[in-house]
C-alpha cells in the first residue's frame, strides 16, 4: 500500500530515490502525529485504570478497564459532583460562542462590504484587542465586575468570552465575506433582496466553513479558559477547569478521577468538532462563479 | 416590454469619467446590442439602467416611469451576469425560484405559482433535466441557462445581458447566439446586450449603439455601422473585417486632387475627389472596406509598397494586414500564397466606396444622401 | 528548434481516465503546431506531458531523437505560458521577466540588457515599472510571453494563452505571438478550443478528441479533405450542416425524396461501400439560397444574423436545421420560404461509423 501511495504521489518519472523518500516522510509523520496524542492518550487510559494499575512502574499497557473512577467522580466526592461544572462550562461556552459568531458576522461583513469613515483604524482596533495578554487586564476587569455585582455569575463570564472571542471572529470572517464574488450579491439585490435579507440568506451561507471553524476555535478557547474563570468564579459559575484546578484535597490528588473528570472535560469539544467538521468544506463559492 | 429611454447621464467613479453624458432611446421590444473596447462604459451604462450604479446626472426611463433613482428592485429588470453569479448554496430551482422568494415580492406569488413559473422558464431555456442539480455541477453553457431563467423568472421590463457568451468555447459561443436571439423573439423583452465582440453585435442587435470613451460613437441597425459609419472609430471597428483606415495628405495641382499615402501619389477617383472638394485641411482620414483593397504588382500604376505585418486564414480566404505609412490595412484574398511576415507586397487601392473622414473629431465628411 | 516527436503516449489518471490515448504525433522544427479540440479532448494533458508537469504512463516522447519524458521538467529547455497568466504579483513586469535569468545566475547588466530587448519586441517598455495588478489583461500576457521568451527556450508551449482576453485584443496578441515565433523559429505548441484561433496562426493543426488524434494537417486540408465527422463539424465556422440521407442505388442518394447530384470521386466512393446509413455534410458556404421549386429541398428561414457583407441565414428543412451562408444583398427574409441547392464538387458523405467516404481507409492522419 505504501509503494502505491508513493507512486500515486508522482515524484518524478522514475526517479530511483523515490521510494526511500515516501516512506520516510510516513515515519516522520507518525512519530509527530504520536508525540501529540499521547497526552490524551494517557489521560483516558489513567481515568479507565484501577488505582494499582495506575501507579505500577514499568506502566502497564494491557490492562483491565474499568468505569470506577468516573463512578467515583460523579457519585460519590462530596460537594457539587463534576456535573454541575460541567454544565456551567457548557451554558457559557455555548451562549459565549453564539454570541461571538453572530455579532462578529455582522461586523465582518460590514467590513468587507461597506466603506465608512475611519474603518481601518476600527479594524485595527479590533485587532489590537488580542496583542496584550490576558492577564494584563485582569484586576481592571475584576474591579469592573464586582462594581457591577455580577461576580461568581455566568453572565459576567460570557460577556468577557464573546469580547474575546469576537475580534478572531471578525478578522477570520471578513476574509471568507471579502471572497465571495460581488455579483452574487448584487444579483441578489436586482432579484428584490434588502441587504440586511441578502446576508442572512446569501452571504452567510457561502461563509459557513468560516462560521464552523470561528465557533470551533471560540468554543474551545471559551471552554479551556481558566485564568478569568479562575478570578471571577467562585461556586455558581465555576466552570470545569476551575474544578480541575481545585482537584486536589487533603488526601492527596485522586488521580483516577482527576482523570475521568479530565476526560469528561474533553469530549464535548471533541464531539462538537466532529459533529461540525463535515463543514468545514473548501470552496463553497467555487463554481457559482466562472 | 417597454422603451427605455437615457437622457444625458453622467457617471464617474473617482477622476475617471466612466460615462460623458448618454443620450439614447432603446425601442419597445428591439434587441438592442452596446458594443465598444473595454472602458468605454457600456457595463457602467448597463449598471446604471439596473440600478446596481447610481448615476451622477441625466435621467432614465423604462416605460413611462423615471427610474433613476429608485432601487435595482422596484425598476423590474432582470439582469444575467457575465460570470453567471448563481447562487452556489442552491440548486438550479433554488437559484430560478429564488427572486420569487424575496420577501418584498412573497404577497404576490404563492407556492404554486412559483412551481409553475420555474417549469415554464425550464422549458424555454431546456434545463428542465437540470432542476435538481447543484449549480456547481453545471458546465458553462448550462450555468448561463439557468443565469438567463433567474433574470427571465419575475417577467421583466428589460432583460439586461452582460456579456452572456463571452465565457463560453468558441462553438459554444456561436450555437447560443441563435438561441439567444429565438429566445428574445418568443418573450419579446426589451433586450440590451452587452458585448465587445463586433460580430456578436452584427449577429444579434437590431440595433447597435458603438461607443467609446464613455460616449456613444453611433447607433444604428448594423447594415448601416458597416455602409455608412459615422466616425473613423466605428468604420474601423465594426465589420467583416472591418474598415482599414488610413491618413492621407491632400495635395492640389492646378484643379486637381491627389492624395498622398507616404511617398506615393494616388488619384481619388470621382467620386472621392467630389466628397473632398470643400475640405481646406490638409490631412484627411480615409477608410475603405477590405474589398476595395488587393494585392497588385509591384510598379503598376496606383500601387503602393507595404510590408507584411501578419496573415491568417479567415474561412478560405487568406487574411493579410500590412502596415502603410504606420496604418495597418486588412484585406482578404482568395489566392493560396506563401507570405512570410516582412515581405513586400504591392497594395492597390480603390476608392470608389471609400469613406473620408476629419482627421481631429473623426466625423464623417459625408452628407447623409451620399 | 528541436523536431518533437509523440510515440504512443498514453496518459492514465489514477482514478482511470484516460485522458491521451496511443498518441503518434511529430511537431516539426521551428514549427508551430496547433492542439485543438473540445474541453476534456486531451490537449492540454498532451502539452502538460511535453513540459514535464504530467507523467507518461505509456510511450515516449522525443526531442531531436533524444528521449525526455523521463527528464523533470527543469531539464527540458520548454517555456510555457499560461491562460492565467501566472504572474508574481508582488514583482514588478521587469521583474517578473528576469525570473528565469535571475535563477541562472547571469550577471545583472546581462539580465537588463536581454529583459529590455525582450520588453522592446513585444512593445511593453513603458510598462516595466508596474506591478500586475496594475496592468491590464493584455499587457499581463504580453509579460507573461516575455517571461517565457527570455529564457531564449528551444520550445515554446502555450496552453490557451489568450483565452481571458477581449475578442479585438486576441486577434491582435495571436498575430503578435505568430510573428514571434516565425522571426525566432522556436518550436511551438499551441492549445486551443478555438478554431478560428489555429486557422489564423497554425503551420498545421492536430485535431484532438476523446484523447485521441483525429487528424492533422493544415488548416486547408482540415477543411477540405476532414476524414471525419468530428473533424468536419469542428472546423470552419460556421459548422458543416449534416442531413441525413436515403441511398436510392449504388451510386445515389437522396435528402427527403429530393436526388442530391454528386461529384464523381463521391459517386465512386459511394460505390465502393455499401452501408446505407448515410450522412450528407456540406458546408454553409458551399449552399446556394434559390426560390423554392419541388426539384429543391426547400426550407423556411428562421433567423439571420448579418456578418458585414454577408449573413449567415438559419433554414428549418424537413431534413433538419441548415446553416447558409449568404451575401448581405442576397439576404431573404426571416420567414421566406427558400429552395437550397448544394455545390455537387464540395459535398460529403460520412458512412455509419462516421468516417468520411472520400477518405482513403489506408491513409490517414492527413
Amino acid at each position: 500500500m505504501t509503494v502505491a501511495l508513493i507512486r500515486n504521489k508522482e515524484l518524478g518519472p522514475g526517479s530511483p530515490a523515490a521510494w526511500p523518500i515516501g516512506t520516510l516522510r510516513y515515519l516522520v509523520a507518525a512519530i509527530f502525529t504520536g508525540f501529540c496524542l499521547f497526552p490524551f492518550y494517557v489521560i483516558v487510559t489513567t481515568a479507565l485504570k484501577t488505582e494499582t494499575a495506575i501507579f505500577a512502574w514499568p506502566p502497564v499497557w494491557n490492562f483491565k478497564p474499568t468505569l470506577q473512577s468516573f463512578y467515583n467522580a460523579l457519585f460519590v466526592f462530596g460537594g457539587r459532583s463534576a456535573v454541575f461544572y460541567l454544565i456551567n462550562s457548557m451554558v457559557i461556552s455555548v451562549v459565549s460562542t453564539f454570541l461571538a459568531v453572530v455579532l462578529g458576522a455582522m461586523a465582518a461583513y460590514a467590513f468587507a462590504r461597506f466603506s465608512f469613515a475611519g474603518k481601518g483604524h476600527l479594524a485595527f482596533w479590533i485587532l489590537s484587542t488580542r496583542f496584550a495578554p490576558p492577564v494584563a487586564f485582569i484586576v481592571p476587569i475584576y474591579l469592573m465586575v464586582q462594581k457591577v455585582g455580577l461576580l461568581d455569575s455566568h453572565i459576567a463570564l460570557i460577556l468577557i468570552y464573546t469580547a474575546m472571542n469576537l475580534s478572531l471572529v471578525i478578522w477570520i470572517l471578513r476574509g471568507f465575506f471579502a471572497e465571495i464574488p460581488i455579483e452574487i450579491e448584487e444579483a441578489a439585490l436586482v432579484d428584490g433582496y434588502s441587504r440586511l435579507q441578502i446576508f442572512w440568506r446569501v452571504a452567510v451561507p457561502l461563509v459557513r466553513p468560516g462560521i464552523v471553524s470561528t465557533a470551533i476555535l471560540s468554543a474551545i478557547f471559551s471552554w479551556n479558559e481558566f485564568l478569568y474563570a479562575m478570578v471571577l468564579t467562585q461556586s455558581r459559575a465555576a466552570t470545569l477547569p476551575v474544578y480541575l484546578a481545585g482537584f486536589s484535597n487533603s488526601m492527596g490528588l485522586a488521580w483516577g478521577e482527576y482523570m475521568a473528570v479530565g476526560t469528561m472535560a474533553v469530549l464535548p469539544i471533541l464531539v462538537f468538532t466532529f459533529a461540525v467538521q463535515k463543514h468545514l468544506v473548501r470552496g463553497l463559492t467555487f463554481g457559482a462563479v466562472k | 416590454m417597454a422603451e427605455v429611454r437615457l437622457r444625458g447621464v453622467c457617471k464617474r467613479f473617482g477622476p475617471v469619467e466612466a460615462l460623458r453624458g448618454i443620450d439614447l432611446v432603446i425601442p419597445d421590444g428591439a434587441y438592442v446590442c452596446l458594443l465598444g473596447p473595454s472602458g468605454c462604459g457600456k457595463t457602467t451604462l448597463l449598471r446604471c439602467v439596473a440600478g446596481l450604479e447610481t448615476v451622477d446626472a441625466g435621467e432614465i426611463h423604462i416605460g413611462s416611469r423615471s427610474v433613476e433613482a429608485l432601487e435595482p428592485f422596484a425598476r423590474n429588470v432582470g439582469l444575467a451576469f457575465q460570470n453567471y453569479a448563481l447562487y452556489p448554496h442552491l440548486d438550479v430551482r433554488g437559484n430560478l425560484a429564488f427572486p420569487l422568494h424575496a420577501p418584498r415580492h412573497r404577497a404576490e406569488f404563492d407556492d404554486e405559482e412559483i412551481e409553475q413559473r420555474v417549469s415554464s422558464v425550464a422549458a424555454l431555456l431546456q434545463i428542465e433535466a437540470l432542476l435538481d442539480k447543484p449549480v456547481v455541477a453545471l458546465s458553462g453553457g448550462q450555468k448561463q441557462r439557468v443565469a438567463l431563467g433567474r433574470a427571465l423568472i419575475r417577467n421583466p421590463t428589460v432583460l439586461l445581458l452582460d456579456e452572456p457568451v463571452t465565457h463560453l468555447d468558441a462553438r459554444l459561443q456561436h450555437e447560443m447566439r441563435v438561441e439567444l436571439k429565438l429566445l428574445q423573439r418568443r418573450v419579446g423583452t426589451t433586450t440590451i446586450h452587452v458585448t465587445h465582440d463586433q460580430l456578436e453585435a452584427q449577429a444579434l442587435g437590431d440595433l447597435i449603439v458603438v461607443m467609446r470613451d464613455g460616449l456613444v460613437e453611433q447607433v444604428g441597425a448594423p447594415d448601416e455601422l458597416c455602409r455608412r459609419p459615422a466616425t473613423s472609430f466605428v468604420a474601423s471597428f465594426v465589420g467583416d473585417p472591418p474598415m482599414s483606415v488610413l491618413r492621407v495628405r491632400l495635395e492640389r495641382e492646378a484643379d486637381r486632387l491627389s492624395l498622398r499615402v507616404g511617398a506615393t501619389r494616388l488619384r481619388p477617383g470621382e467620386r472621392l475627389a467630389r466628397l473632398l472638394d470643400g475640405i481646406r485641411d490638409q490631412q484627411v482620414e480615409i477608410a475603405l472596406p477590405a474589398h476595395d483593397i488587393s494585392l497588385g504588382q509591384a510598379g503598376d500604376v496606383q500601387t503602393i509598397p507595404a510590408r507584411v505585418q501578419a496573415h491568417e486564414w479567415v474561412g478560405r480566404e487568406l487574411q493579410i494586414v500590412v502596415a502603410l505609412d504606420g496604418s495597418p490595412l486588412r484585406l482578404r484574398t482568395q489566392k493560396r500564397l506563401a507570405l512570410r511576415i516582412g515581405d513586400e507586397v504591392a497594395i492597390r487601392l480603390n476608392f470608389e466606396r471609400a469613406h473620408a473622414f476629419d482627421p481631429k473629431t473623426g466625423c464623417t465628411l459625408q452628407s447623409s444622401t451620399d | 528548434m528541436p523536431r518533437i516527436e509523440f510515440k504512443g503516449v498514453t496518459k492514465t489518471y489514477p482514478d482511470g481516465t484516460r485522458a491521451v490515448a496511443d498518441l503518434d504525433l511529430v511537431v516539426e522544427d521551428g514549427e508551430l503546431l496547433c492542439l485543438l479540440g473540445p474541453s476534456g479532448c486531451g490537449k492540454s494533458s498532451t502539452i502538460r506531458a511535453l513540459a514535464g508537469l504530467e507523467v507518461v504512463s505509456e510511450g515516449i516522447i522525443l526531442a531531436d531523437n533524444n528521449r525526455i519524458d523521463r527528464l523533470p521538467p527543469q531539464a527540458r529547455d520548454c517555456a510555457m505560458i499560461f491562460e492565467n497568466y501566472a504572474l508574481y504579483p508582488h514583482l514588478t513586469a521587469f521583474e517578473n521577466i528576469a525570473m528565469p535569468l535571475r535563477a541562472r545566475r547571469l550577471p545583472v547588466p546581462e539580465i537588463k540588457r536581454r529583459v529590455m530587448e525582450i520588453a522592446r519586441i513585444l512593445r511593453i517598455e513603458s510598462l516595466m515599472g508596474r506591478r500586475p495588478s496594475r496592468l491590464s489583461g493584455g499587457e499581463k500576457q504580453r509579460v507573461g510571453i516575455g517571461r517565457a521568451l527570455v529564457r531564449e527556450p528551444a520550445m515554446f508551449l502555450m496552453d490557451e494563452p489568450l483565452g481571458h482576453l477581449e475578442a479585438y485584443l486576441r486577434v491582435e496578441l495571436r498575430a503578435e505571438i505568430r510573428r514571434l515565433q516565425e522571426r525566432l523559429g522556436i518550436t511551438t505548441i499551441y492549445v486551443t478550443h478555438d478554431q478560428e484561433e489555429a486557422a489564423a496562426i497554425a503551420d498545421r493543426i492536430a485535431v484532438m478528441s476523446g484523447g485521441r488524434l483525429q487528424q492533422v494537417g493544415s488548416f486547408l486540408d482540415l477543411l477540405d479533405r476532414p476524414v471525419n465527422r468530428f473533424v468536419a463539424e469542428f472546423v470552419g465556422e460556421p459548422p458543416m450542416v449534416f442531413l441525413p440521407v436515403e441511398r436510392t442505388g449504388a451510386d445515389s442518394i437522396a435528402v427527403k425524396g429530393v436526388q442530391i447530384p454528386l461529384s464523381e470521386p463521391l459517386t465512386a466512393a459511394l460505390r465502393a461501400t455499401k452501408d446505407s446509413e448515410l450522412t450528407l455534410g456540406v458546408r454553409p458556404n458551399d449552399i446556394c439560397v434559390v426560390r423554392p421549386v419541388p426539384e429543391h429541398l426547400n426550407g423556411e428561414v428562421t433567423l439571420v444574423q448579418p456578418q458585414g457583407d454577408h449573413a449567415i441565414v438559419a433554414v428549418r428543412t424537413p431534413a433538419g436545421p441548415a446553416t447558409v451562408f449568404v451575401s448581405s444583398d442576397r439576404r431573404p427574409a426571416a420567414g421566406a420560404a427558400v429552395g437550397l441547392v448544394f455545390a455537387s464538387e464540395r459535398l460529403y458523405i460520412f458512412d455509419s461509423t462516421a468516417r468520411s467516404l472520400l477518405h482513403n481507409r489506408e491513409d490517414s492522419g492527413g
